[in-house]
C-alpha cells in the first residue's frame, strides 16, 4: 500500500472519505459523457492579497494567476470546491450556478493555541509559570449559566469559591455573599476584591456586562492576591475583558437569550391550617390578647377575625353571622393571594453584540448590550452598557491602550413582595387582597371610615392598588475608564503609565403619589379638624410624596510600572516593580418634597423644623429635614514589586512585596503603613531526569507562604463625629460617634499553601490539590477600655482577635471517552475549609452560649468555628406538653435556670456543628456527540447545621406568624410520645418558647446536592454551514432545576428553609458570529 | 514505504498530487471494508504531547553528515539538553527553506540547544546527502547543522505524513511540541531551552 495523505479532507473520517470517493467514481462514470462545466472566480487573503491557494473540484485541480483569479472545471452541478493555502483555514464552497463569479477570502489558521492565561490585574502569567493558586474561568465556562451579573456566572465552575446562601452581616460594604476558600476576618469586610482590567472596581458588580468579560481569574492564595496588599485578605476576582487583537479580521458576534422563571413557591414556606390560625385569633381574643389594643388605642388596626369577634362581643353581628363570615375568611388564602396579584414569571431578555478587529497597527473592540428583566414581583431592570477599548502601537516602543465602559442601568420596584401586608402589624394567613374594601393596615376602618365626619382623605389600604401609586425608582450610571502607556526601554524591558476614572451616580426616587396610601395617611395624620367649622387644616400639604437620594462614587488611579521580562538561555526572569495612588470620594445627599404632583410637577413648602400634633394618637411630632449629607474620601498609596525567576522551567523562585499606606489608619506612625511579602517555590518534579513514573507525566509541586491585608473602610483611627442641629435651641452641636483610635491598622492575613498540579495518563485526567492554613491577625474585635481616661464607652473595636483556618481544594478534569464523533468529560471541583475562631473578647462570655443563635451571622467564639450552632440539649415532652431540658445533668423545664446555666457553664448545651458547609464543590459532566453538547452540573454542600424552622409561639401570639407544626402540637396527654411539638398556651411563657426554638431538634443536616443546570446545545460553524455564520451556537438550559437529595427527613432545602426557594429558570438563547 | 505519493506543487510545501491520490483510490473503492480494515492497520500510534520518547529512539544507529564528516552514531548523546527534529527531504523546497533559519537558531543557542535535520527519504542515500553537504556549506555560510541519514523507522515512529514537520523534545526527553515551519521562531525556541511550556498548535500530519 502506498502511504498516502488526504489532506485536504482536514479530519473527516477514512470511512467517509473512502465513501466519498466511491461515490465520486460512480458519478464521474455516470457523467463522464457531459460537457464538464467551468467556474470563475477570485481568492485571495483577507486583505485581497494574492497567496498560493490550491483549488479542487471533482473534476481536477486550479491555481489562481498573479491577481488571484482562477478558473477551474467541475463535473457536474451542483457542486463543492476545496480552498486550501498553508497557514488559512481550509474553506468549502458550494457551487450550484456556473455564472456564479466565486469571491472566496481565506482566513488564517490560528497558530497557537488559546490558552489559559492567569490575569493578575499588574500582569499575565501562564499557570504553570507561577507558584499562586489561582482559578481561570474562562469565556466557555463563563457561558454555563445565564444571568445579567457576572459573579452568578462563576459559581459552581472553580473550587474554594463558595456563595453563602443564607448568610446575612451588618457590614454595608458586603454586597457578593461570596467567599474564596472561606473566611479570613470576623468584623471587617467579608467580600472578596473586585479588580477590572486591572484597577480595583468600586461601582456596583451589576453594571458589568458578563458578555464583555473574557477570562475571570481567582487569586486564591497570599501568595497570588498579596500583590493586591491590604484589600487582599479574602481574596481577589480579577475580570479582564475581550479586546481586539492585531492582524484580526472584522468579526462580529451576537449573543441574545431569554430566561423565564416559575412562579416562586410560597406553599414550601409550610404555613398554617387557616382553620387552625383562625382558632388561635379566637383563643387569643378570648383570653383577651387584643383587649389592651381595644381600649387603649381604639383606633389600631385589627385583623378580620377579631373585628368579626369584637363585633360579636359587642352584640354588633350575631352569632349566626359571626360563623357565616369567619367560615368565609377560613376560605382565604394569602399565599394564594400573593400569587395570584402579586407574583408573575420573571423573565430576563439579554441582547449583547461585539465588533473587533484589528489592523497592523490598532485593534479595537466595540461592545453594547441591553438586557432587560421584569422580575418575579414586576419589578423591571433595565441596562444597557457600552464598551469600547482601543489599543495603537503608535511608533515603534509605544503602545497605547484605551478602555472605556458605560452602563446606564435603571429600576423600578414592583409589586409587594411576600410578607409585606400586615395588618395591625400582624400577618394574617386567610386575607383577599383583591377585597374592594380594602385592608385595615394600621387603623381600623370603622374609626377612619367615621373620622372628622369622613372630612380627610380616604384613609384605606388597597394592596392591589397601592403599587400603582408608590414605587421606587433607581437610576444607576457609571462611566469607568483606562488609558495605558506602554514603552519599551529595552529588550525585556517596559515601562507601563496608566490612568483609571471611574464615576458613578445613584439617583433614588421614591415616589408615593397623592392617590398613594403612603401619601394619605402621611396628610391624614396630620391633618387638623376644626369641629366648629369642620375645616380642615393641612400641616402636610395635599400630594404625594417624592424623596430623592443622590449618590456619587468617584474613584481614580494612577500608577506607573516597571515589566521586566527576559529569557537568558536557562534562566527566565519575570518581574514588575511599580507604585500606585488611589482615591475614591463618596458623596450623598438626599430630600424629601411634599405635595408632589407629577403633572403639573409641582411641590408644597412643610415647616420641618416645628412639631405638630398627631390626629390619632394625639402625639407630637416633626416632619424634620431628612437632606443628610455625606461625603467620605479615601487615599491610598502603594509600592510593588514581584519577581519570578524559573531555572531550566523546573524550579520557580518566586517572591512579592507591597507596602500600603492611607488616609484612615495609623495616627501612630508605625501603623500608618502596612507592608506585606510573599514567597514561594515551586518544582516541575515530572521534568527531572531521573523522573520515570510513565501514568504520571505532569508533577509539579509548589509551596508558598504569603500576606494580605483587610481594612474595614468604615473604621478610621480618628475619632468620628457628627454635626446636627438641635431642635429645640437651634444651636449646632457634635456628637462623638466613635473615639479616637490611634492603634487602628489593617487586618492582616497570612496564608501557607501547598499545592500538586498533576496529569494522569497523558491529557486524560488533570487536577490539582492544594491544602492550605490561613491565619488571621490583628482583627478587629471588641476589647475593653479604660472610659475613666477618656470617652464614654467600655469597650473599643481595636485589632486584637485571631482566627484561623485551613482547608483544601481539589480539581479534577477528566476526558473519560473521546471518539471520533462524541466525547464525555468531567469537571469535578471539592473544596473543604473549617475557619475557627483563636482569639476573642466577649462580654458576655464565652462558650458555647455564644452559638446558640448562630449560624446566620459570624458568632465568634474562641475555639469554635466562626459560623456554628449549638444548641440545647433535648429531654422531649413532659407530661403536660412542656419542652424539657437538662439542668445540673437532669430533666427540668425550669426555662430560667437552664438558660442560667447555658450562660454560665454550657453544660446544657450541645454543639450542633459548623453552620457553613465543611465541603462544597460541583460535578459537571459534558457529553458531546457531533454538533451536540449536554452539560450537567451538580453542586453539592456538606457538613453543615441549618435552623430548622420551627413553630414560635412568640411570634404566633404577637405577630400572627404561624408554622404548619402547630398541627402536631402537643393537646392531650401522650401525645408526648408521639410529638416534639410543645403544647400552645396563653400567655405565653418566653423562656419556654425561647428554649423549645434553640433545642438541638429544631435544628438539621443542611447537606444536599443540588442540581443546578442542565444545557444543552448545539452548534454549527462555517464548514458544514453556507451561511455567513462563522459560528452558530443555540442552547437552552435548566438552570435551579432542583434538589436531588437532602439529609435532613422534612422535606426542606437547606438553603431557603426559612425564605422563599429560588424556582427553576429555563434558558433559551443564540450565540452567533460572523 | 517512502512517501511515495507526495510531489512539490506551487504552494511550496509537499502536497499530494491528486492523480495518483484518485488512482488510489480507486483500488481502495474496491472493497470498502478492506480499505478501512488497512488503513486502520497502518495508522500508527501517534506520540502525544508530553509523552516521553522510547529506548528505542535514544537506541537506534543513524548516519550523521557534521562539518563534511559522516558518522555513525545514536541519539543518546543528546539527552539532558533541549533538541529539534526537523524531517526534510532534498525535493522539499519549503523544507530547504528554513535551512539558513535553523542554522542560525543553531548558531545562536548552540550552548542549550541541539538541531538535526532528520532525513528519511530512501532515495536521498548517503552519496546524495553528502553531495548536499558540500552544496549547502557554499549556500549558507559556516553550514554546521547535523544531517541525520535515516530510516523509515524514524518517520513511523513520529507518524510524519509530511514535511517539514517539526518535533521538539525536551531536556527530560518528552516532547513538548510537534508543530510546521512556521511555530519555529526565536521567542519559542527561547522558551523551549528556558524550559517553558509551549502551547504550540499540534501538526497532525
Amino acid at each position: 500500500m502506498a502511504n498516502m495523505q488526504f489532506n485536504y479532507f482536514g479530519k473527516m473520517p477514512i470511512v467517509l472519505t473512502c465513501a466519498l470517493f466511491v461515490l465520486g467514481l460512480l458519478f464521474t462514470a455516470q457523467t463522464s459523457a457531459q460537457t464538464k462545466f467551468s467556474i470563475k472566480g477570485r481568492v485571495t487573503d483577507l486583505d485581497g492579497k494574492r497567496i498560493t491557494v490550491s483549488i479542487r473540484s471533482s473534476a481536477g485541480m486550479a491555481v489562481p494567476d498573479a491577481d488571484g483569479a482562477f478558473e477551474i472545471k467541475l463535473l457536474k452541478l451542483s457542486d463543492t470546491i476545496w480552498f486550501s493555502a498553508v497557514g488559512y483555514q481550509r474553506i468549502y464552497r458550494l457551487v450550484k450556478n456556473e455564472n456564479e463569479l466565486l469571491n472566496v477570502k481565506m482566513t488564517e489558521a490560528i497558530k497557537e493555541l488559546n490558552e489559559v492565561v492567569v490575569e493578575t490585574g499588574y500582569q499575565t502569567a501562564k499557570p504553570n509559570e507561577i507558584n499562586g493558586t489561582v482559578a481561570v474561568i474562562d469565556e466557555k465556562m463563563l457561558n454555563e449559566r445565564s444571568g445579567t451579573n457576572i459573579l452568578d456566572r462563576l459559581i459552581g465552575q472553580s473550587s474554594g469559591l463558595l456563595l453563602n446562601v443564607g448568610k446575612s452581616n451588618g457590614n454595608p460594604q458586603n454586597t457578593t455573599n461570596l467567599s474564596v476558600r472561606g473566611l479570613g476576618t470576623i468584623n471587617g469586610p467579608l467580600d472578596p476584591l473586585i479588580v477590572l482590567d486591572g484597577f480595583i472596581y468600586e461601582g456596583n458588580i451589576a453594571n458589568i456586562n458578563p458578555n464583555d468579560i473574557e477570562n475571570v481569574s481567582i487569586l486564591k492564595d497570599a501568595a497570588a492576591a498579596s500583590i493586591w496588599g491590604a484589600r487582599a485578605g479574602n481574596g481577589v476576582i480579577v475580570l479582564t475583558s475581550k479586546k481586539g487583537k492585531l492582524n484580526q479580521p472584522l468579526q462580529l458576534s451576537v449573543n441574545v437569550n431569554y430566561v423565564w422563571q416559575e412562579l416562586p413557591n410560597i406553599g414550601l414556606l409550610n404555613q398554617m391550617d387557616n382553620n387552625d390560625y383562625i382558632n388561635v385569633e379566637r383563643q387569643l381574643f378570648d383570653e383577651g390578647y387584643f383587649n389592651n389594643i381595644i381600649t387603649q388605642t381604639p383606633y389600631a388596626a385589627l385583623t378580620p377575625v377579631v373585628e368579626l369577634l369584637s363585633a360579636l362581643k359587642n352584640g354588633q353581628i350575631n352569632q349566626a353571622t359571626a360563623d357565616r363570615q369567619l367560615g368565609l375568611l377560613a376560605q382565604g388564602n394569602t399565599r394564594q393571594s400573593y400569587l395570584d396579584h402579586f407574583y408573575t414569571n420573571a423573565l430576563t431578555q439579554q441582547y449583547s453584540m461585539n465588533v473587533r478587529g484589528g489592523g497592523a497597527k490598532n485593534s479595537y473592540l466595540f461592545s453594547a448590550a441591553y438586557d432587560r428583566a421584569k422580575d418575579e414581583t414586576y419589578g423591571m431592570n433595565n441596562k444597557v452598557n457600552f464598551h469600547f477599548a482601543n489599543d495603537f502601537k503608535l511608533i515603534r516602543n509605544l503602545e497605547l491602550s484605551t478602555n472605556i465602559y458605560y452602563t446606564n442601568a435603571v429600576n423600578k420596584s414592583g409589586r409587594p413582595a411576600y410578607n409585606t401586608q400586615t395588618v395591625g402589624n400582624r400577618y394574617p394567613a386567610y386575607l383577599n387582597f383583591a377585597d374592594p374594601s380594602g385592608l385595615a393596615r394600621s387603623y381600623r376602618s370603622a374609626y377612619t371610615d367615621t373620622v372628622a365626619k369622613g372630612k380627610f382623605l380616604d384613609w384605606k389600604y388597597y394592596p392591589t392598588e397601592e403599587y400603582k401609586h408608590s414605587y421606587s425608582k433607581t437610576q444607576n450610571q457609571e462611566f469607568f475608564a483606562n488609558v495605558g502607556l506602554k514603552y519599551q526601554l529595552m529588550e525585556g524591558l517596559n515601562l507601563q503609565l496608566s490612568y483609571q476614572y471611574q464615576k458613578q451616580d445613584l439617583n433614588t426616587d421614591n415616589v408615593s403619589d397623592e392617590e398613594s396610601y403612603a401619601a394619605r395617611n402621611l396628610v391624614n395624620t396630620y391633618s387638623q379638624y376644626n369641629t366648629s367649622t369642620g375645616v380642615v387644616k393641612y400641616i402636610v400639604p395635599r400630594g404625594g410624596i417624592m424623596k430623592q437620594n443622590f449618590q456619587t462614587v468617584s474613584s481614580q488611579t494612577a500608577r506607573a510600572q516597571f515589566n521586566f521580562n527576559k529569557l537568558i538561555g536557562v534562566h527566565s526572569v519575570n518581574a514588575i516593580l511599580g507604585a500606585e495612588q488611589r482615591g475614591a470620594d463618596t458623596r450623598a445627599s438626599a430630600f424629601s418634597r411634599y405635595g408632589y404632583v407629577a403633572d403639573p410637577l409641582n411641590y408644597g413648602l412643610v415647616d420641618v423644623l416645628n412639631s405638630y400634633p398627631q390626629y390619632l394618637t394625639g402625639n407630637f411630632g416633626e416632619l424634620g429635614g431628612d437632606g443628610a449629607l455625606s461625603s467620605t474620601r479615601y487615599r491610598f498609596v502603594s509600592f510593588y514589586s514581584n519577581l519570578a525567576y524559573t531555572y531550566k522551567g523546573r524550579y520557580i523562585l518566586s517572591a512579592s512585596v507591597r507596602r500600603d499606606g492611607s488616609n484612615i489608619f495609623g495616627a501612630n506612625t508605625n501603623d500608618k503603613w502596612k507592608p506585606l511579602w510573599s514567597a514561594g517555590l515551586g518544582w516541575k518534579i515530572a521534568d527531572e531526569p531521573f523522573y520515570d513514573i510513565p501514568w504520571l507525566p505532569v508533577l509539579r509541586l509548589s509551596v508558598n507562604y504569603g500576606q494580605s491585608g483587610n481594612v474595614d473602610m468604615s473604621r478610621t483611627a480618628l475619632p468620628v463625629v457628627s454635626y446636627a442641629t438641635q431642635a429645640v435651641t437651634q444651636l449646632p452641636f457634635t456628637r462623638i460617634r466613635t473615639i479616637n483610635n490611634p492603634d487602628l491598622r489593617w487586618e492582616q492575613l497570612s496564608q501557607v499553601n501547598v499545592k500538586l498540579d498533576f496529569e494522569l495518563a497523558t491529557q486524560r485526567l488533570n487536577g490539582s490539590f492544594a491544602y492550605y492554613i490561613k491565619h488571621g491577625t490583628d482583627l478587629y474585635g471588641n476589647a475593653p477600655f479604660d472610659y475613666t481616661k477618656w470617652g464614654s464607652r467600655s469597650e473599643l473595636v481595636v485589632n486584637v482577635a485571631d482566627m484561623k483556618g485551613r482547608g483544601f481544594d481539589l480539581d479534577l478534569h477528566s476526558r473519560n471517552l473521546s471518539g471520533k464523533n462524541w466525547s464525555w468529560n468531567t469537571d469535578l471541583y471539592v473544596s473543604y475549609n473549617l475557619s475557627k475562631t483563636q482569639k476573642y473578647y466577649n462580654i458576655t462570655g464565652a462558650g458555647l452560649y455564644g452559638l446558640i443563635s448562630g449560624g446566620d451571622m459570624i458568632s465568634p467564639v474562641e475555639g469554635w468555628p466562626l459560623y456554628a450552632i449549638a444548641a440545647y440539649k433535648w429531654g422531649g415532652l413532659d407530661a403536660n406538653g412542656n419542652p424539657q431540658g437538662y439542668l445540673n445533668g437532669e430533666l427540668s423545664t425550669n426555662y430560667n435556670a437552664m438558660a442560667a446555666e447555658a450562660a454560665t457553664t454550657g453544660a446544657n448545651l450541645q454543639y450542633m456543628g459548623n453552620a457553613s458547609p465543611l465541603y462544597f464543590g460541583s460535578f459537571i459532566n459534558t457529553v458531546k456527540w457531533k454538533n451536540l453538547s449536554l452539560s450537567i452540573n451538580v453542586n453539592y454542600k456538606l457538613g453543615y447545621q441549618v435552623r430548622k424552622p420551627a413553630i414560635s409561639y412568640d411570634q404566633l401570639i404577637n405577630y400572627g406568624v404561624g408554622h404548619i407544626d402547630f398541627a402536631n402540637r402537643w393537646q392531650k396527654a401522650g401525645d408526648e410520645l408521639k410529638t416534639n411539638i410543645p403544647s400552645f398556651s396563653y400567655p405565653n411563657i418566653a423562656n419556654r418558647d425561647a428554649f423549645f426554638y434553640n433545642a438541638a431538634i429544631n435544628t438539621m443536616s443542611g447537606s444536599h446536592l443540588r442540581l443546578d443546570y442542565i444545557k444543552l446545545s448545539y452548534g454549527l460553524s462555517t464548514a458544514q454551514w453556507k451561511f455567513p455564520f462563522r459560528e452558530l451556537t443555540l442552547f437552552t438550559a435548566v438552570q435551579n432545576a432542583g434538589i436531588l437529595w437532602r439529609s435532613n427527613p422534612y422535606g426542606y432545602d437547606p438553603d431557603y428553609a426559612r425564605v422563599i426557594p429560588p424556582t427553576r429558570q429555563f434558558t433559551f438563547g443564540l450565540r452567533a458570529s460572523f | 514505504m517512502a512517501l511515495l505519493c507526495l510531489k512539490k506543487t506551487k504552494a511550496g510545501t509537499c502536497q499530494p498530487w491528486l492523480g495518483l491520490k484518485l488512482k488510489a483510490c480507486l483500488l481502495l473503492a474496491t472493497s470498502l471494508v478492506l480499505c478501512t480494515g488497512q488503513l486502520k492497520a497502518q495508522e500508527i500510534k501517534a506520540f502525544k504531547i508530553g509523552e516521553r520518547l522510547p529506548e528505542t529512539f535514544w537506541q537506534q544507529e543513524h548516519s550523521i553528515l557534521k562539518n563534511g564528516k559522516t558518522t555513525t552514531s545514536n541519539f543518546k548523546q543528546l539527552k539532558g539538553k533541549p533538541f529539534l527534529l526537523d524531517f526534510w527531504a532534498t525535493w522539499c523546497s519549503a523544507c530547504l527553506k528554513g535551512f539558513p533559519k535553523m542554522q542560525d537558531l543553531q548558531n545562536r543557542y548552540s550552548k542549550n540547544l541541539n538541531i538535526l535535520m532528520v532525513n528519511t527519504y530512501e532515495k536521498d542515500t548517503l552519496p546524495v546527502l553528502e553531495q548536499f553537504y558540500q552544496k549547502q556549506q557554499q549556500a549558507i555560510k559556516s553550514f554546521s547543522l547535523s544531517l541525520v541519514a535515516s530510516d523509515a523507522a524514524l518517520k513511523n515512529m513520529f507518524a510524519v505524513k509530511s514535511i517539514p514537520h517539526y518535533i521538539w523534545v525536551g531536556a527530560d526527553g518528552r516532547i513538548k511540541a510537534i508543530t510546521d515551519a512556521e511555530a519555529v521562531t526565536e521567542l519559542q525556541v527561547k522558551r523551549f531551552i528556558a524550559g517553558l511550556s509551549l502551547n504550540l498548535k499540534l501538526k497532525e500530519r
